[in-house]
């Protein structure tokens, strides 16, 4: 975890005050503690289509996806989540502690974040002699929510990791990311 | 045909295998709804069936895991055609049908948007369509308690088919929801279900160590459906990488650990199918005999009553209590959760819930109640109440197996407590008392027992599922009264059966109330008190308490007694304390050392100029930091808390205190948008500052929020979105709020709000922070 992302995601300019670095430090402990981190990931074949590109054997229409795929050969599709208890915590600490929980709000989106970077760390080793694009996840400009759906039936998300989806294509558990990353081959092996 | 519960046990029995992975060999893509097949392609299910039944299984599941409402419109005739064809095809080999259930795909509440009651019409529609021509039903894939409690209800109350449930569970050895394989076992066998187990999610390596944890956990017929192993992909396709032998040969070990039903999940073929029966159906069922326990759970853990005596916490409870009535009747709900929250975190094992008062709706505050303090702590609960329908309603809702508090020896009293303890499962607390008053002697008390031991044998609830209470009288009017009370416990606990007392009501009456309460509660842990309903915020208590635990070996290393006393009030100088003032106090955001300091100066202060100087004093120069930056977000938050702290004390002194409120707000996340830390941090400043808040919460209808404003006469709405996609409901809020009450004002905020946004969108403040809404409102109200 890294403490200078925490502090960001807080606002935080400078070294904060020693009660909230205590904070900072029991939400780090606890977040470990409760969190159930899953994490899947797939990688898939595509072909770039006029109005959008074909990811496996689904279709993703837009031009925004069809651009950030653009220049590479394969697509691989990620999902992560922290799990449902972590959900539970921050709940607690709204009612009984809300600077508790603005922080550890903050401590589980690094918390996030690090996982999604491990995952991709995982993408990267799989391919031999493949490079891996920046992530990029629904609800990015241009990248409809709606895609939800189709990722969630692609990787069986729900029954695999435990996310499920609203009727508004939202991730419950909260603390989850899905996110669609680009591989390109290189000509040579990298590992 | 027979009953398959009476063949369990008899012989080792045989589920089918996957659907899923023959239907993909049969040509069915990712993505594609194996439900419609029932109807498209019935012969492709058929050989499916027939595959599976010709390698030896006893029972078929129909197709029909994800056929809910959620996903079709049309369920009965998707199941009844698929309960065709697996009738069609077992009939033939004399072989049972299980009608399949699988979880909804959401999360109920408070976890997801799906409703407990809406998940049970959801199952109820599966059992109903499915009912008449299947032997069984099989719920599985379950890694939830709650749904699989939503799915029981409706197969048992909507069928009288066998009920069979089946879990997955994660690497950690636990559902998505948390809960251990104990928990779950107790749980659902209080549910009543015919037999349980696992399956998916593993091979059947890693099943092992769960199947024996389930066996020792509940002498229910055990069924376990391990995949072929993890699933692995290989030139874009799933593969399982267990083969039938290697499998075959495992699925005699889970048989030897105690399942009587097996058979196999995703990646496994009629191959396996065929060579597990081979290699297992010669086995004899092991026969298990779990000497009786008592426990209770929640959705993630178990309360087991055994060597050391539990805490069950009495605070949520209006009794005596100024401050918890008002917050009874103003619904304050948030109050009565951190009672519960606060207990939980010193120690209590479980939590009393008893929120009765004469002029409430007891049913909908207990419900309430129930639900919120689930939706932040998995300490277990004791439903206490005296209404049944009250009773009824929360132990439907509760998510786990309760505590109820409590039945007596009144034939009405048992008549109407066991039916529902029967139905929905639960300890029950056993008052021994019964129509001719309490017995005085000890004796008297023990004859009790035995009548409600008999009545509830007659409604097939066993003693172990009874605690007693032998019932804890003042000394100050009977000074043998303790003596009496813990000779029963004694006796009680030599005949093998559970006690609990109400400890604090040795002391009624006696000045230093909790000395005596805490040496008596030693004396009859001594006795053999299995639990205790306690105050746990009494570190006199709690400290004997763990005492006695490393007295008796019941505190291994003396963790629990070396970490309470090293924070234990008691042992702390007083005057050390209270140097800082109220003032100081709040804005250094110290909560417990302001709650104490106010006290104090309530004795020589005017309430209302502690709220003015010290409370908003302090307040507006943590706020102004802020705004400079020299001070950030969780120092303003704890500041707030301690002032929110001083608060709670001022209240309990002058209950009814209104004059202090500044003005009424009306907050919410809009439609559509669950994120609502910023909103809650919001309302948790806006409070602080004197406002009467309501919070609708999040993902909130504008015409809730219009209704709200005209029944309240609201001034000021505050309304948060964090999602681009969300801003237009807060448009659709504002124009609700503006064609209702046009005079009233209304803010907003959230991550991608801007100024721009707010002028679009026809608010009439923008706020870039907590503190902007704060000044906001100070220039609505005019203070």
């Amino acid at each position: 975890m890294n403490e200078k992302n925490i502090r960001r995601y807080l606002r935080i300019t400078g070294e904060p005050d020693d009660a909230t670095a205590r904070l900072i430090r029991e939400c780090m402990e606890e977040a470990a503690h409760t969190m159930t981190p899953k994490r899947i990931f797939r990688i898939y074949d595509m072909e770039m289509r006029e109005d959008g590109v074909l990811i496996g054997d689904t279709f993703f229409e837009g031009t925004q996806i069809a651009k950030r795929l653009q220049d590479f050969d394969k697509c691989a599709l990620m999902a992560v989540t922290l799990g449902v208890p972590c959900d539970t915590l921050i709940r607690k600490y709204s009612v009984s502690r809300p600077s508790k929980a603005a922080v550890m709000q903050a401590v589980l989106a690094d918390m996030t974040e690090d996982i999604c970077d491990r995952t991709e760390a995982d993408i990267r080793l799989t391919p031999p002699g493949y490079t891996v694009g920046q992530r990029f996840s629904p609800g990015y400009p241009g990248l409809p929510l709606e895609f939800q759906k189709k990722i969630f039936a692609m990787l069986d998300i729900s029954k695999r990791i435990g996310i499920t989806l609203t009727a508004t294509d939202l991730m419950l558990p909260s603390k989850s990311v899905t996110a669609f990353a680009g591989l390109k081959e290189n000509g040579t092996c990298e590992i | 045909m027979r009953d398959i519960r009476e063949q369990l046990g008899k012989e080792i029995l045989f589920f089918d295998g996957a659907m899923g992975t023959m239907l993909q060999r049969a040509g069915l893509k990712s993505g594609e709804l194996p439900e419609l097949l029932n109807l498209r392609s019935p012969e492709i299910i058929y050989d499916i069936h027939k595959a599976y039944l010709d390698a030896g299984c006893h029972v078929i599941s129909t197709n029909t895991f994800g056929a809910n409402r959620l996903k079709f419109d049309n369920v009965p005739e998707i199941i009844n055609a698929a309960l065709d064809t697996a009738r069609r095809a077992a009939d033939a080999y004399n072989a049972y049908v299980a009608l399949d259930i699988g979880p909804t795909g959401k999360l109920l509440k408070p976890l997801g948007e799906l409703e407990f009651e809406d998940a049970y019409a959801l199952f109820a529609e599966q059992v109903q369509a499915g009912k008449d021509k299947a032997d069984l039903i099989l719920i599985e894939t379950m890694g939830d308690l709650y749904e699989i409690k939503a799915a029981v209800l409706a197969a048992k109350e909507n069928s009288d088919l066998p009920v069979f449930v089946t879990m997955i569970f994660s690497d950690n050895g636990r559902l998505l929801t948390g809960a251990d394989a104990t928990t779950a076992a107790i749980t659902l066998e209080a549910l009543g279900v015919d037999a349980l187990g696992l399956n998916c999610g593993f091979g059947p390596d890693a099943m092992l160590p769960l199947t024996k944890e389930l066996a020792a956990a509940t002498d229910l017929p055990l069924i376990v459906n391990p995949n072929a192993g993890l699933p692995e992909v290989v030139n874009g396709k799933t593969v399982y990488n267990v083969l039938p032998a290697a499998f075959a040969e495992k699925m005699t070990e889970i048989v030897a650990a105690g399942a009587w039903v097996v058979g196999g999940c995703c990646g496994t073929t009629p191959e396996h199918i065929a060579a597990e029966v081979a290699a297992c159906k010669q086995l004899v069922p092991v026969q298990r005999t779990i000497p009786p326990f008592t426990a209770i759970t929640s959705y993630s853990q178990a309360a087991i009553f055994n060597k050391k005596t539990l805490i069950i916490g009495e605070r949520i409870n209006p009794t005596g209590k100024k401050r918890f009535k008002e917050a009874l009747r103003t619904k304050d709900m948030n109050y009565i959760i951190n009672e519960g929250i606060s207990q939980a975190d010193k120690g209590a094992d479980i939590l009393d819930v008893n929120v009765g008062l004469p002029e409430i709706d007891e049913t909908h505050m207990l419900l309430d109640a129930v639900k919120g303090l689930q939706a932040v702590t998995d300490t277990p609960l004791q439903l206490d109440t005296t209404d049944p329908k009250a009773l009824e309603t929360a132990l439907r809702a509760y998510n786990g197996k309760a505590m109820i508090n409590s039945v007596n020896g009144k034939p009405e009293s048992m008549n109407t407590v066991f039916p529902l303890a029967k139905k929905y499962g639960g300890v029950i607390v056993a008052l021994l008392l019964d129509e001719n008053g309490i017995p005085a002697t000890s004796e008297g008390r023990l004859a009790v027992a035995d009548k409600i031991i008999n009545r509830a044998a007659e409604y097939g609830i066993s003693a172990s599922e009874l605690v007693f209470d032998p019932l804890a009288m003042t000394i100050s009017t009977d000074e043998n009264a303790a003596l009496i009370t813990l000779d029963t416990v004694r006796a009680l606990h030599s005949k093998g059966l559970k006690t609990v007392l109400g400890v604090s009501n040795i002391s009624f009456g006696l000045p230093g109330r909790e000395t005596i309460t805490a040496e008596f509660f030693v004396l009859a842990m001594q006795a053999g008190l299995s639990a205790g309903i306690v105050n746990p915020n009494s570190a006199r208590l709690m400290s004997a308490y763990r005492a006695y635990n490393a007295l008796c070996g019941l505190d291994p290393s003396f963790t629990a007694y070396i970490a309470s006393e090293a924070v234990n009030p008691i042992n702390q100088t007083p005057a050390a304390q209270n140097e800082k003032s109220l003032y100081e106090c709040i804005l250094k955001g110290l909560t417990e050392e302001a709650a104490a300091r106010a006290k104090q100066d309530l004795k020589t202060k005017d309430p209302l100029a502690i709220i003015d100087n010290d409370i908003i004093g302090a307040l507006n120069a943590a706020g102004q930091k802020f705004e400079n930056k020299t001070l950030f977000l969780p120092q303003l938050l704890m500041c707030a808390e301690a002032s929110k702290a001083v608060f709670d004390v001022i209240k309990a002194t002058i209950p009814r205190e209104n004059s202090a409120s500044k003005g009424k707000i009306v907050i919410c996340t809009v439609k559509n948008d669950i994120h609502d830390i910023g909103k809650n941090i919001v309302r948790t400043l806006l409070e602080n500052y004197g406002y009467d808040v309501i919070d609708l919460g999040k993902d909130v209808e504008p015409s809730l929020v219009a209704e709200t404003v005209v029944q309240n006469s609201i001034k000021l709405v505050g309304l948060s979105a964090l999602m681009t996609t969300t801003v237009p409901f807060m448009e659709e809020t504002v124009k609700a709020v503006r064609a209702v009450a046009p005079d009233c004002k209304i803010m907003v905020g959230g991550a991608v709000l801007t100024q721009k946004y707010s002028d679009m969108i026809g608010a009439d403040s923008y706020s870039k922070d907590a503190m902007g809404a704060v000044r906001y409102a100070q220039s609505v109200f005019g203070n």
